[in-house]
């Protein structure tokens, strides 16, 4: 579903790689988490997936497409909700809602069903009229999720979707994200809580200082040893 | 005093990015050629602007004193600045004390209300010093040239500009500050805020013109004539009837260097003192409460039922659309903009509209329309109307600031599968639509005041659009080449960002050039048709290879975009 293939990025001020040499494949009904510290290349890998940074060099596909070259028909089988979902504030729930239907060309009976099933779901009904500026972080992040999956992409990629999260809305979002992959498709998401990484992920990759250092389902990083824990893996690797 | 001027430093450094700026010198010199570049750019850009502008400020000059009163340009000079900063500082203040977004920082802070307001103060009136600088010096150095005053003159003339802007921002605050303590928590501030500045504004103008009445009911006791032309400073006089305390600033350069020079200025600084002692004795009772009652976050939980989300759900459009309805809400949605950008429009008719309910004698206002049929130039009045129209329609920000209104949000429109294209598109269309409705009152006042047939009426307005597509596509094509999207605070996209006057420019040369070749054709003897086939021919050319160019580059510039 997606392949990372020999990715880098520099920033213009810094001479370090934010990314190097980076490769990634994400399998069709597959949850992967991409765990890593605090700017070990996380948020940059995302951004140059969905297409909002440019990457110095590698490719990136999914369903063999080229983000770079097929830019708009990757973008129609993608869902993205960023770490910080900042919205059109000043607009209604519902109007983003529609808006984003509009633009990935949404049929009507989808739109309907998707929007009334979501909303009711993550308990936004009641809030859908108002401006987005009225809510709080964590019914923003829940809108830009329903948004994300109002076309059912393919591929859900997600940052930190738990930040910010009340425990009810927490448990939705990763039963949504189990139901989506129980569809075939594939969801890749970032996040500092190696507790739902554990229990939610089919497989993990960890990064740091840009470099893929691990990455495989948890038995594999465990390496035989059952009883250890993905926390205790991730600080080995990572302060290692 | 101390965590005063700590607070003043910090507000000043936060606004105008200083540490931003020494961080880019510490870690990337290059960015700091961009500013370089775009101030050696403006200054070869607008030579010929400020060329004509002095020999425009100097034949001025010399009509003055050839009726023995050269100094009224001096008071043109002071009166513009103190308008400019009145009608376009009163947004920057409200939105300065009630709306940034340090406060949530700043209120929590042993700081009292009076020492977050004078930061909020030093802060707008920082960047009012900017606005009127180019209105002010030319006319000041003219002045200061032809007149060879003392060379006190230059230092009053210092002292008087850095005053300028205080007293008007100090009037918008006295009358701000006790109405904003009355907006509710329930209703939208920042629409309370754009209301009241309309209103605040109307009031002013009014004021001006009621001063001015009586200052004409006077003169025309005696003779207008000889009261405006052979009494000492009497057109200074007639003219500072909009504001009497401006003929101080005036006089305190006029005489400069004497004894009277000195007084004037002293009682320009009292009012200033006055003033600025009332809007903090206000501040003091009412800013925290006003400010804080506009925090209270608005939401009216309205469920929604299934039939009605069916009925709000239901309806598909087509991306283009989607995207122009993004643009239109979203706009008309942020009252800022929607008063920056108006406002600007509405300012002339309000003026033309004031000037003829409010003078006293019909025999006062000139008889255009007369005048018009006299010279017989009805052929040419389309021209005329696209001119200016063109001319206007550089003045608004819909076009040059549409990329760089998106902010941090254009995260979406780089990851929806809408191409570039289609999304500028629709920006276009936007502004378009937005412009033809800011000039709109203009075209109808100036066709009823000019009693313009309608023929020629609708000519103008059609060859205006077809003129403002070319205007608006090149401001659109610069605010692409150079967005700014990492502002924090919607007024600061048009604060904090030159593509208006870059488009400005533009529109200045784009409008010049039709001028030129109209008035060429014209004088070659051609027929009218021919004039007017070669105008069209001219903007659609240029509408159409702007079009192009947007359409050629838009997703190369997309992609270079990183946020």
């Amino acid at each position: 579903m997606l392949e990372i293939s020999g990715l880098s990025k520099s920033y213009a001020s810094s001479k370090v790689k934010a990314i190097d040499n980076l490769n990634l494949t994400v399998n069709s009904g597959e949850i992967f988490g991409f765990l890593g510290p605090n700017g070990a290349g996380k948020t940059t890998t995302i951004k140059m997936v969905v297409g909002l940074l440019n990457p110095d060099s590698g490719t990136i596909k999914v369903n063999g497409l080229d983000n770079q070259t097929a830019t708009l028909e990757v973008k129609k089988q993608i869902g993205y909700v960023p770490d910080n979902p900042d919205l059109y504030d000043r607009l209604t729930g519902l109007e983003y809602l529609n808006f984003i239907a509009d633009v990935y060309e949404v049929n009507e009976r989808d739109r309907r069903t998707n929007i009334a099933r979501y909303l009711e779901m993550f308990d936004l009904t009641g809030a859908v009229k108002d401006v987005i500026k009225s809510y709080s972080h964590g019914m923003k992040q829940k809108l830009a999720l329903t948004s994300a999956l109002l076309h059912e992409p393919n591929l859900l990629i997600l940052d930190e979707p738990m930040v910010g999260l009340d425990p009810k809305s927490a448990h939705l979002f990763k039963t949504v994200l189990r139901e989506h992959c129980d569809k075939g498709k594939s969801v890749f998401f970032s996040t500092h809580i190696l507790d739902v990484a554990e229990r939610l992920c089919d497989r993990v990759g960890i990064i740091s200082h840009g470099k893929l250092i691990a990455c495989g389902t948890l038995d594999q990083l465990r390496k035989g040893d059952s009883k250890e824990t993905l926390e205790h893996i991730f600080l080995e690797l990572t302060e290692s | 005093m101390k965590k005063w001027l700590a607070l003043i430093k910090t507000s000043l450094k936060v606004y105008f990015g200083f540490s931003l700026w020494r961080y880019n010198y510490q870690n990337d010199k290059k960015k700091l050629l961009q500013p370089l570049g775009i101030a050696l750019a403006m200054i070869a850009g607008f030579a010929p602007i400020i060329y004509a502008s002095i020999k425009l400020i100097t034949a001025f000059y010399d009509m003055g004193a050839a009726i023995g009163q050269p100094e009224f340009i001096l008071m043109l000079a002071v009166l513009g600045s103190l308008l400019i900063t009145l009608v376009f500082g009163l947004i920057s203040l409200l939105s300065g004390f009630y709306f940034s977004n340090d406060l949530s920082i700043l209120v929590p802070l042993p700081l009292t209300p009076v020492q977050v307001l004078t930061s909020k103060f030093v802060q707008v009136l920082a960047t009012e010093y900017l606005s009127i600088m180019f209105f002010f010096w030319p006319t000041v150095i003219v002045y200061g040239v032809k007149a060879q005053p003392s060379l006190l003159y230059w230092l009053a003339s210092l002292a008087v500009f850095l005053l300028l802007p205080v007293i008007p921002l100090l009037i918008a605050g006295i009358l701000v500050i006790p109405l904003m303590r009355f907006r509710r928590a329930s209703s939208d501030s920042e629409r309370w805020s754009a209301v009241l500045s309309i209103i605040i504004l109307v009031i002013v103008l009014a004021g001006q013109f009621a001063f001015q009445r009586m200052a004409m009911q006077h003169a025309t006791d005696g003779s207008l004539e000889q009261a405006l032309f052979q009494t000492s400073l009497g057109l200074s006089k007639n003219i500072s009837g909009y504001f009497p305390p401006s003929l101080w600033a005036m006089l305190a350069l006029h005489k400069a260097g004497t004894l009277a020079g000195c007084g004037y200025f002293l009682l320009f600084a009292l009012l200033a003192a006055v003033l600025g002692v009332l809007m903090f004795m206000l501040a003091k009772k009412f800013f925290y409460r006003g400010l804080l009652s506009g925090n209270e976050k608005r939401a009216s939980k309205r469920a929604i039922d299934e039939e009605q989300l069916t009925r709000a759900a239901g309806k598909h459009r087509s991306a283009m659309a989607a995207m122009f309805v993004r643009e239109w809400k979203y706009f008309w949605r942020n009252s800022m903009w929607v008063f920056n950008n108006m406002i600007g429009a509405l300012i002339l008719p309000l003026i033309m509209a004031m000037t003829f309910l409010m003078n006293p004698s019909e025999a006062a206002i000139p008889d255009f329309a007369g005048l018009l049929q006299k010279a017989n130039i009805w052929g040419i009045m389309p021209l005329i109307i696209a001119g200016v129209s063109m001319g206007l329609g550089g003045m608004f920000e819909v076009a040059c600031y549409a990329v760089s209104r998106e902010g941090q949000l254009f995260w979406i429109s780089k990851v929806i599968p809408v191409a570039p294209a289609v999304q500028l598109r629709a920006k276009m269309w936007h502004a378009l639509v937005m412009t033809i409705i800011a000039i709109l009152p203009t075209w109808i006042l100036t066709g009823v005041i000019l009693r313009i047939p309608l023929l020629y009426f609708l000519a103008g307005i059609a060859l205006s659009i077809l003129g403002l597509w070319g205007v608006l596509a090149s401001g659109l094509l610069i605010d692409l080449i150079r967005p700014y999207l990492t502002w924090d605070h919607p007024n600061k996209v048009a604060k904090q960002n030159l593509n208006i006057v870059f488009a400005m420019f533009v529109a200045i040369w784009i409008t010049g050039i039709g001028a030129f070749l109209a008035v060429k054709l014209i004088s070659l003897k051609l027929g009218l048709w021919q004039v007017y086939a070669g105008v069209i021919a001219y903007l659609l050319l240029l509408a159409v290879g702007l079009e192009l160019i947007l359409r050629k580059i838009a997703a190369r510039r997309y992609a270079a975009i990183e946020v």
